[in-house]
């Protein structure tokens, strides 16, 4: 009986033991499935925040060769002069246009990237004498500090950037002439 | 020959610092940029006026010293009159000068005009013969 029932007791003992490890590599399997689900799905966060940041940048947008890329879009600085007219038309030919700026870090890039004694035309122009001052995507130039045009408005004005300022010129002078595009 | 070429320009100058001598001229090509009128101004003080232009070689010397960045040259207009240079006297039209700008701008492209309130670079000339600049 003894016998027995220590027998019985190392039976229940090791039953016991048994339940305990099963449930305890339930527990840790558990815990490993949780942590690489959690994991998994911090990285998937992760990347899709990556994603976001990368086309805000356009860091996944490139430019055609002899392009300057910045702020997702492409630009090319000619060195022929010629009237603005003939510079739209050049740009066009490159699937491009003459820059429209939509912000002060454009402007600076602009300016920047000329090189002194190279005005090129900028993709605004007056409709009118003394009328209203309008991008070529059809928005309105609004006037702003960093921003304000210098020089007459006689017939047929223009827009032309050098480094320092933005001028209103005759559209039948010669400057160089800048495009821009999207960066693809 | 050289003896006629000598005693033709006897009062020959050495250009100054900076200047550049070809043929009969020295010239100043800047190296910031102003209007023309501020333009105009810096040739003065420097005893010099804005680049006049007298012959196709001083043109063709000019065009390559430029390369394609834009000059003041010392040509201006009134509206509806004829082109002068600096020191008055009326522009013979021997070169064509493109647009309907009142202040002329010369690059490896020819001359065009401008209404004078951009910032570009200069060129100052001056005779070096100092008989020839008197009137």
């Amino acid at each position: 009986m003894e016998n027995e029932d220590g027998y019985m007791m190392l039976k229940n003992h090791f039953k016991s033991r048994k339940r305990s490890k099963v449930f305890g590599c339930i527990g840790i399997l558990i815990f490993i499935t949780a942590v690489i689900g959690l994991n998994f799905w911090f990285k998937k966060m992760d990347f899709s925040q990556k994603e976001n940041i990368t086309s805000l940048a356009g860091n996944n947008f490139v430019c055609p060769e002899d392009w300057l890329w910045n702020q997702g879009k492409c630009y090319r600085f000619s060195t022929f002069s010629k009237t603005w007219n003939e510079s739209q038309r050049d740009c066009a030919k490159l699937q491009a246009h003459l820059p429209v700026i939509q912000n002060s870090k454009e402007l600076e890039f602009i300016q920047k990237s000329l090189k002194l004694g190279h005005p090129g035309w900028i993709g605004l122009y007056m409709i009118s004498p003394g009328k209203q001052w309008m991008w070529i995507n059809e928005h309105l130039f609004v006037e702003q500090k960093h921003f304000t045009m210098i020089g007459s408005m006689d017939n047929m004005n223009c827009a032309v950037i050098t480094r320092s300022q933005v001028y209103s010129e005759d559209c039948d002078s010669k400057f160089n002439g800048i495009c821009q595009r999207d960066a693809v | 020959v050289l003896f006629t070429k000598f005693s033709k320009y006897p009062q020959a100058m050495e250009c100054p610092e900076k200047w550049i001598g070809a043929k009969d001229k020295c010239f100043y090509f800047s190296e910031e940029t102003r209007n023309w009128t501020a333009s105009k101004r810096f040739c003065s003080s420097q005893r010099s006026e804005l680049a006049q232009i007298d012959t196709p070689e001083d043109m063709k010397f000019l065009k390559m010293c430029t390369g394609t960045s834009m000059h003041w040259i010392g040509l201006s207009r009134a509206l509806g009159e004829s082109w002068r240079w600096t020191n008055g006297t009326t522009f013979n039209a021997w070169f064509e000068i493109s647009g309907n700008g009142l202040f002329a701008l010369l690059n490896t492209d020819g001359v065009s005009s401008s209404r004078g309130f951009i910032d570009i670079k200069w060129i100052c000339s001056k005779s070096r013969f100092l008989m020839k600049e008197k009137k």
